[in-house]
């Protein structure tokens, strides 16, 4: 059960963590495509600009990891 | 902590591929750390091994660089959330030299050196966020200086941060991330790129001349989606590169290899493909020690998998 309970919250918190956004910003949601919402979300906080490299470097992780 | 010795034999055959290629290669599991049943670890994502075997790996979950003993003991934690000295808003990538443990965050434009019982030590300022780090035991180190509108870079700094080298492997700017990379970085200054979203590997030498580049996949364009008001990258060509102690490279293909992030790629030096294995698990990286021995993922980030390699087979 603690097991399973680990598992559980390892993979809800993993989609955010992974995108590396600032906490608040991104709520993980297990449906397809958990990289592109937290993109979506990323570049709209952040905006376009030499900083969005961030969302852009989160993008990569993110997909290096969920993939 | 519980430690998998067991000597479960993987096969990996590059005859599943139909090709006849002159290397085969099987890995032998003989370390396992965390797993669900312990706190070892929950989302590691870097992984480094120093010249004594110790193990270092970054947790995003808990903000935090852990070290671990050759046996796989956790002995030294450091880190928390957090923007101060030793602290950490998304833990990435680390490299180690013979004294000292670099770590990089996707959030900050630092990087963290601490010594190797994990004391915090200073920290060295980046241009951009780092999507790839190479450390040399001397303290030299490499960075992926990737960015949006401009040709991608590998740049070699001392180990106090100044620039030694730049290599300017792409001369134009293409689409969003096209140019970006995973590489490798030889101790002649020979360089590896594997690109994250071209079917491209490529060698350049000491002087930044482009010694060959070839694909693997004979894929001609990576899809791209929009999201949101940008069109990015679907998939990940190949996600990461590591040579070993004969300077064989080893290739993580992504999302359109025959076993997504299970599938590697060996080639000799020279681009030739020796051989394709697969890992028993998907992974976001691999590493290769110096003893060669290849770390991946499993169980999604909660545990890291130690191998050894065994090679069969003549290599021309």
């Amino acid at each position: 059960m603690r097991a399973r309970s680990k598992k559980i919250l390892v993979t809800l918190t993993a989609l955010c963590v992974v995108f590396g956004l600032v906490t608040g910003l991104a709520v993980p949601e297990l449906h397809a495509g958990p990289c592109e919402d937290a993109y979506k979300r990323c570049v709209a906080t952040i905006g376009y600009s030499p900083v969005s490299m961030y969302c852009g470097v989160g993008w990569v992780f993110c997909k290096k990891y969920i993939e | 902590m519980a430690v998998g010795l067991a000597s479960s034999l993987f096969s990996f055959l590059s005859a599943e591929t139909g090709e006849k290629l002159p290397l085969s290669l099987s890995l032998e599991e003989v370390l396992s750390i965390g797993n669900l049943e312990d706190n070892a670890l929950y989302q590691w994502i870097g992984v480094a091994v120093d010249a004594e075997g110790f193990i270092y790996l970054t947790d995003g979950m808990d903000y935090s660089v852990k070290k671990f003993s050759p046996q796989g003991g956790l002995i030294q934690k450091t880190g928390c959330r957090g923007q101060g000295p030793g602290e950490f808003l998304a833990p990435r990538l680390l490299g180690c030299s013979d004294k000292q443990v670099f770590v990089t965050d996707q959030n900050t434009l630092v990087l963290q050196v601490f010594d190797r019982s994990l004391r915090y030590i200073s920290r060295i300022p980046v241009r951009t966020p780092v999507v790839d780090l190479k450390v040399f035991p001397d303290g030299r180190f490499a960075l992926a200086d990737v960015s949006i509108g401009r040709p991608g870079k590998i740049v070699l700094f001392n180990k106090t941060g100044h620039v030694l080298k730049e290599y300017s492997y792409s001369r134009k700017t293409g689409p969003l991330m096209e140019d970006w990379v995973s590489f490798e970085l030889d101790e002649h200054d020979n360089l590896y790129l594997a690109y994250s979203f071209q079917d491209k590997i490529e060698r350049f030498d000491g002087r930044g001349r482009k010694l060959w580049s070839k694909d693997l996949l004979g894929m001609k364009n990576v899809k791209r989606q929009k999201v949101g008001p940008w069109e990015v990258p679907q998939s990940l060509v190949f996600k990461d590169i590591e040579s070993d102690n004969q300077g064989r490279l080893y290739i993580l293909g992504g999302g359109y290899s025959e076993k997504p992030s299970r599938t590697v790629y060996v080639l000799n030096p020279n681009g030739e493909h020796l051989s394709t294995f697969f890992l028993p698990e998907s992974s976001h990286c691999i590493y290769i020690d110096r003893w060669n021995f290849l770390y991946s993922r499993a169980c999604e980030g909660i545990t890291l998998k130690k191998y050894r390699i065994f090679t069969a087979g003549i290599e021309h």
